[in-house]
């Protein structure tokens, strides 16, 4: 149970989960969850909850919910893994300070049993003592050596003071005799001043100065000199800025005085022969001094670099032990003791995983060394238990997003294994070129192909890049549909490729007459002469590429393509929402909602794809009428039941069958408002019978609120204005397939135009012309992966995720689940959990 | 004393694993981006010289134009080919710096 990675522990772990029943796949209904209750002796529950926590399957209930943080049973276990923790970070700093790499190990060490976790308690504690003892030693020492070259630094400009002296003293006796009143005083003046002599910081010179100045009347000199050598603050290691001084003046009075100022302003000082001699010889010992303790201070650096290096190197593996621990005490304060000395635990566990636990927990029991056997008990309840897809690493990505708007409801259709196809597939619709997509798919292949070199290495990366990572399938498939798409519009980097030959031919004979503004109409009827009346195999005609009419016909034609396949994902969306009925065996939801809705969103959107396809199929260019679509679909609403013009026709009674349309639609609406709310107020049996079917749901008696049947009036009521204004609305929110499209194929146009045919058009001269071209392409390849990729990708992802969202789970999805949260470390490591 | 250990470190590296002037990422880019050139520059020198219609909104009806113009894409092509290897040989030595220093992360909480 050691070194367990975080993805390949997920799937390790599941391999137990093979579904009973073959009409039950994995990721379409979330897993069945059973709650379970557990009972642990004393001394086996720290092992079993350590190995639950690796397995990862049990999502633990607080039992003592009301009780306080402090008075829970375990409070003391996690003040010393806080203690530890504390430990670990006075190391960390420590490290910090001294820059020491740390060797990167990417295995995750186990949870420690209780033995271990004895000995690393004793083991952090020896080190910290260590640690703080040397810490110590070498701030005593430093303060000796700072101490000293101060002193050195005193020394050696006592010479020049002195120098100065011989000058003042002379001029100061004389201002003495000139000035001195009292002839007692004038005898008794000494023939020498008296002096002092120490260190201060620069920054307090002037105080120092004025402070000295006022306190002896104008009486006491002051000399200072700055001193070159850079001296550091021995517990703080700043560097402090200092000069030498030295005070002159007279008295014993003066000389307390002095001697307090100095000690105010902090500056020290140091005893001073006015002998030379002596002067030199106090040096020499300095230095001889000075040069004994340099080579105990290194020792001292020496000793602390070589314990923080052996500290080093276990730290992280230490930190997720301790980390892990904690977490085992946090879940085993959740526990309930009871009478017989026991501890109860109750929680969430998938029905596939009950064996997966049971194990586990004996394991626990064993290596415990404990009696009593652990008892896994399942429970009935009426509590909605959480929603848990059992996902793999293709999965899990498609799964992430579609949680993000809301979590499945437990057992309702999972939207997210249909995703795995139709995310990718509105993707390429929305972004559609060979070459974009190439790329995009290329870099998605490299994330996937490389994913465990970047998944032992996760928690280095920044966020941007770490989002990409998980989306890397999506990438990969999102490139892949790419392609495809760009092959339906013929679109490499804005060009076209003739692959299958193209139906449409341009060699005019030399009498062709060209229009006044120098275009030229290429006529498809009769077919053989400009159009060969065979039209190209796959995709659109290269030849559309050259034509000025592109966008007219490119855009009918995406436009329709976005109506028809709005239509069909509201529709399988609608019919998703039919086996959710049934699986709940809401029968009366089943005639009562979907049926009308069905029948309203065929009879409208159904019917204008139906347009869409006959007229593709019926009508060309040589048609004497040419409907719009839209317009009949209109006219259908506004013109009931009307004549329809003659250029506006498209099949024979089309006005009777478009009427009927409308009829059946407008029928459904009352349908869906009032049928549901009538049977249940009618048969009120009706609803208690439909809600019995489904097996492990709750009894609803004592939860359900008392449904009047005028809130079941208005919930239908909204749900019914909902999805009539939706049906139009949603199918007009598909047209972004279209809109993203265009704006790609346009952007990608402009690029080339603007920037490659300006490199390949150069004439200048057959030296520069491919200098030119190197610059070009340099330049279109750069925006080419900043715009059209990474921006437009980025667009058409977070459109197509929104048509899914919005348009798709309208239609079925409830969406009001929480998610299987299990007790697990490699969840704990990798930050998923919200406890602590 | 100091400075002249790092010079000599720097001069001995450069002996033994080659001088590099781009870093990793730099010289990444450059490749996948020679590649990309080189591919798409000699595809467009062909379809330039077989006078494809698709490129006739860049260079027009002047047959003089389309060789110059796929002649100017292969000496690009070529171009970029010599980027290509040039950053491919930048990033063997930037791979061979790299393994000699031992992967360092950050301590987590």
């Amino acid at each position: 149970s050691s070194g367990i990675n975080a993805e390949y522990g997920m799937t390790a772990r599941f391999t137990s989960c093979i579904p009973q029943s073959t009409s039950m796949s994995k990721l379409l209904r979330s897993e069945e969850m059973n709650l379970v209750q557990i009972f642990l002796s004393q001394e086996a529950s720290y092992n079993c909850i350590r190995e639950l926590g690796e397995l990862g399957a049990v999502q633990f209930s607080d039992l003592n919910e009301g009780v306080n943080a402090f008075s829970r049973n375990y409070v003391s276990e996690i003040r010393r893994t806080e203690e530890m923790e504390r430990r670990l970070r006075f190391f960390a700093a420590e490290i910090e300070k001294e820059k020491l790499p740390v060797p990167a190990d990417y295995n995750v060490p186990a949870a420690p049993n209780q033995k271990d976790l004895i000995d690393l308690e004793a083991t952090l504690e020896q080190l910290e003592g260590e640690t703080r003892q040397i810490n110590a030693n070498q701030e005593a020492l430093l303060r000796n050596f700072y101490e000293l070259k101060e002193l050195k630094h005193v020394l050696k400009s006592a010479s020049a003071f002195f120098q100065e002296g011989k000058t003042i003293q002379k001029e100061d006796l004389a201002a003495k005799r000139a000035a001195s009143r009292f002839d007692e005083e004038a005898g008794k003046v000494s023939r020498h001043l008296s002096f002092l002599c120490g260190v201060i910081n620069r920054s307090k010179i002037p105080v120092f100065e004025r402070v000295l100045w006022r306190a002896s009347r104008g009486k006491a000199l002051l000399r200072y000199l700055d001193i070159d050598e850079v001296l550091k603050d021995p517990a703080t290691e700043e560097e402090i800025p200092k000069s030498t001084f030295i005070v002159y003046f007279q008295g014993e009075q003066l000389k307390m005085r002095v001697k307090k100022i100095c000690e105010g302003l902090g500056a020290t000082t140091y005893p001073c022969k006015e002998d030379w001699e002596e002067r030199r010889h106090t040096e020499e010992e300095v230095d001889k001094r000075l040069g004994e303790l340099t080579n105990i201070l290194n020792e001292t650096k020496n000793h602390r670099f070589r314990m923080l290096t052996t500290v080093v190197s276990s730290i992280n593996s230490w930190i997720i032990q301790v980390r892990k621990v904690k977490a085992i005490y946090y879940t085993m304060n959740k526990f309930k003791k009871t009478e017989t000395g026991l501890l109860h635990a109750e929680g969430w566990c998938p029905k596939c995983q009950l064996n997966d636990v049971d194990r586990a927990l004996k394991r626990g029991a064993t290596s415990a060394g404990s009696a009593t056997q652990p008892i896994l008990n399942t429970v009935t309840t009426k509590r909605t238990p959480p929603t848990y897809h059992q996902t793999n690493k293709l999965t899990r990505g498609y799964q992430a997003i579609i949680d993000a708007y809301g979590v499945a409801s437990y057992q309702e259709i999972n939207p997210a294994i249909f995703t795995i196809i139709t995310f990718p597939f509105l993707f390429g619709i929305m972004f559609g070129d060979i070459g974009h997509g190439f790329i995009m798919f290329v870099a998605g292949l490299y994330l996937c192909l490389k994913e465990n070199y970047f998944l032992k290495r996760l928690k280095s990366y920044e966020e941007i890049f770490l989002m990409m990572f998980h989306g890397r399938y999506i990438i990969m498939m999102n490139g892949l549909f790419a392609v495809y798409a760009g092959f339906l519009y013929n679109d490499i980097f804005a060009k076209s490729v003739d692959i299958f030959g193209s139906a449409w031919n341009a060699d005019l004979p030399e009498s062709t007459k060209v229009s006044a503004t120098g275009h030229y109409g290429l006529d498809p009827w009769p077919p053989g002469a400009q159009y060969s009346g065979d039209p190209y195999l796959f995709g659109v005609d290269p030849f559309w590429n050259l034509a000025e009419n592109k966008l007219t016909f490119i855009n009918s034609y995406k436009m329709k393509l976005a109506v028809i396949l709005g239509l069909v994902q509201m529709t399988f969306g609608l019919v998703l929402s039919l086996y959710n009925y049934r699986f709940k065996g809401k029968t009366l939801d089943v005639y009562c909602t979907f049926i009308p809705q069905m029948i309203f969103l065929q009879c409208i959107i159904g019917y204008l794809v139906f347009m869409i396809f006959f007229k593709w199929f019926t009508v060309d260019a040589r048609s004497d009428s040419q409907p719009a679509l839209l317009i009949a679909l209109i006219n259908m609403f506004l013109n009931f039941a009307g004549e329809i013009p003659k250029e506006q026709h498209l099949y024979a009674n089309q006005r009777y069958i478009q009427a009927a349309l409308v009829v059946i639609a407008v029928v459904c609406v009352p349908w869906m408002f009032g049928a549901k709310p009538l049977v249940e107020h009618l048969y009120p049996r009706v609803r208690q019978a439909s809600y019995q079917q489904f097996e492990n749901e709750e009894d609803e008696e004592e939860e359900e609120e008392e449904h009047g049947t005028m809130d079941m009036m208005v919930h239908q009521g909204i749900e019914t204005i909902e999805f009539t204004l939706g049906c139009i609305s949603n199918t007009a929110s598909y047209l972004r397939l279209w809109a993203l499209s265009l704006a790609h194929a346009e952007l990608s146009e402009v690029l080339w135009d603007m920037v490659m045919k300006a490199g390949l058009g150069l004439d200048i001269n057959k030296y520069v012309n491919p200098i030119g071209l190197v610059i070009a392409f340099a330049f279109w390849a750069c925006l080419t992966v900043a715009i059209l990729i990474v921006m437009e990708g980025l667009s058409a992802f977070l459109h197509a995720l929104r048509l899914h969202w919005v348009e798709f789970q309208k239609k079925f999805y409830l969406g009001e689940g929480y998610l299987f949260a299990p007790f697990s470390f490699t969840r704990m490591l990798n930050g998923e959990d919200d406890e602590q | 004393i100091r400075v002249c250990k790092t010079t000599y470190k720097q001069w001995y590296q450069r002996r033994v694993r080659g001088m590099r002037f781009c870093g990793p990422k730099s010289s990444t880019c450059l490749f996948l981006l020679s590649v990309w050139g080189t591919i798409m520059l000699l595809l467009l020198g062909v379809f330039f010289q077989t006078e494809s219609v698709i490129l006739y909104s860049d260079i027009g009806y002047d047959p003089n134009r389309w060789q110059s113009a796929a002649n100017s894409c292969y000496i690009a092509g070529g171009i970029y080919l010599v980027i290509g290897v040039i950053s491919f040989w930048q990033k063997i030595v930037n791979d061979r710096y790299q393994a000699l220093e031992p992967e360092t992360t950050t301590i987590m909480f």
